[in-house]
């Protein structure tokens, strides 16, 4: 398996991760945040989907999520926030691997790669932002 | 409890092992790591794999290197002269200034490999010009315009970050992502 695949396979296990967080922190929010849990899940799931017909585009097989996840628990609104904050900034440095993987790899793949790097990125940055309430100077790093 | 999400799990105990993560496995893959000390937020930058990144380049640094060192004086300066504002739009605007200040820390450590002279001008209060060594003078700004700064940043730096390679090439990406989480808080 290349570096390349290897990486993108990586950042997949973290949507499927995240998505799989979602459900667990969602029933504990309420309002606003259970909005916003309900929208990044979705934005999980949407991504997680991509990356997989994205992979299989490349013939690759997309590995399957796992059964279960060790997650911090959840015991009540805060805990369910930080759980939020920790999902995000484990897609954002996964996705952020994966761009420094495809900056050393050159063809069609790399570059898609990298484009899809950027954005899922930076749309992690954003919502780990506003769990978080503030910013990171260098996200994904 | 809402239970409207999927996979809602009854209890939370702590499950089983399933996956490892990656922010490990991508730390370690790497050849050396590169630990840049971003003075002015407080923090260090860790970039792995910096193997195809040479500790000093014997050659002009890459102009999107500079251009970026050049994009977050202004930005700063921009920032230092919005005086105004409400207490929560300083606390935004104070966090944002130490983002870029970092910023412009981790790329002066890059740009300093490189044989021309080109910056290590910053300090933590005052930015001054590279080349001519005066102090950047900003503009006061709204919180509007401060946020179409910081997308017109992100956007530069996402291109930038596509036209590079290796180290560099990573961190302007995580800057454009950066500067995007500046502007949805200055909404």
């Amino acid at each position: 398996m290349s570096a390349l695949v290897e990486a993108w396979q990586a950042a997949l296990a973290a949507e499927q991760r995240a998505y799989f967080g979602y459900g667990l922190l969602g029933p504990w929010t309420s309002g606003a945040r259970a909005d916003r849990a309900r929208t990044d899940l979705a934005a999980h799931a949407d991504l997680r989907d991509a990356t997989a017909t994205a992979l299989q585009a490349e013939g690759v097989r997309p590995q399957a999520p796992a059964a279960d996840y060790q997650l911090d628990r959840v015991t009540g609104a805060a805990s369910a926030v930080a759980l939020a904050v920790s999902l995000e900034d484990g897609c954002a440095q996964a996705w952020r691997y994966l761009y420094s993987v495809a900056t050393a790899a050159s063809g069609k793949a790399a570059r898609m790669a990298r484009r899809a790097a950027q954005q899922a990125l930076t749309d992690s940055a954003v919502r780990a932002t506003e769990w978080r309430g503030t910013t990171v100077p260098f996200p994904g790093i | 409890m809402d239970d409207t999400f999927p996979s809602s799990p009854t209890s939370g105990e702590p499950r089983h092992a399933a996956e490892t993560g990656v922010s490990r496995r991508w730390f370690v893959v790497g050849g050396g790591v590169l630990v840049l000390a971003g003075a002015a937020a407080g923090s260090a930058v860790r970039i792995a794999r910096d193997d195809y990144a040479p500790a000093h380049v014997p050659n002009p640094p890459p102009t999107a290197l500079v251009a970026a060192a050049a994009r977050e004086r202004g930005l700063i300066a921009d920032l230092d002269a919005t005086t105004g504002g409400s207490a929560a739009v300083r606390t935004v605007i104070a966090h944002t200034r130490a983002d870029h200040a970092a910023h412009l820390h981790a790329l002066e450590q890059l740009l300093a490999r490189y044989d021309a002279p080109t910056s290590t001008t910053s300090t933590g209060a005052t930015v001054l010009n590279a080349s001519t060594g005066a102090v950047v003078t900003g503009t006061a700004r709204t919180v509007a315009q401060l946020r179409a700064a910081e997308s017109r940043a992100a956007a530069e730096y996402a291109a930038d970050a596509e036209r590079s390679s290796g180290q560099t090439a990573t961190l302007l990406a995580s800057i454009s992502a950066a500067e995007t989480s500046h502007a949805a808080v200055l909404s």
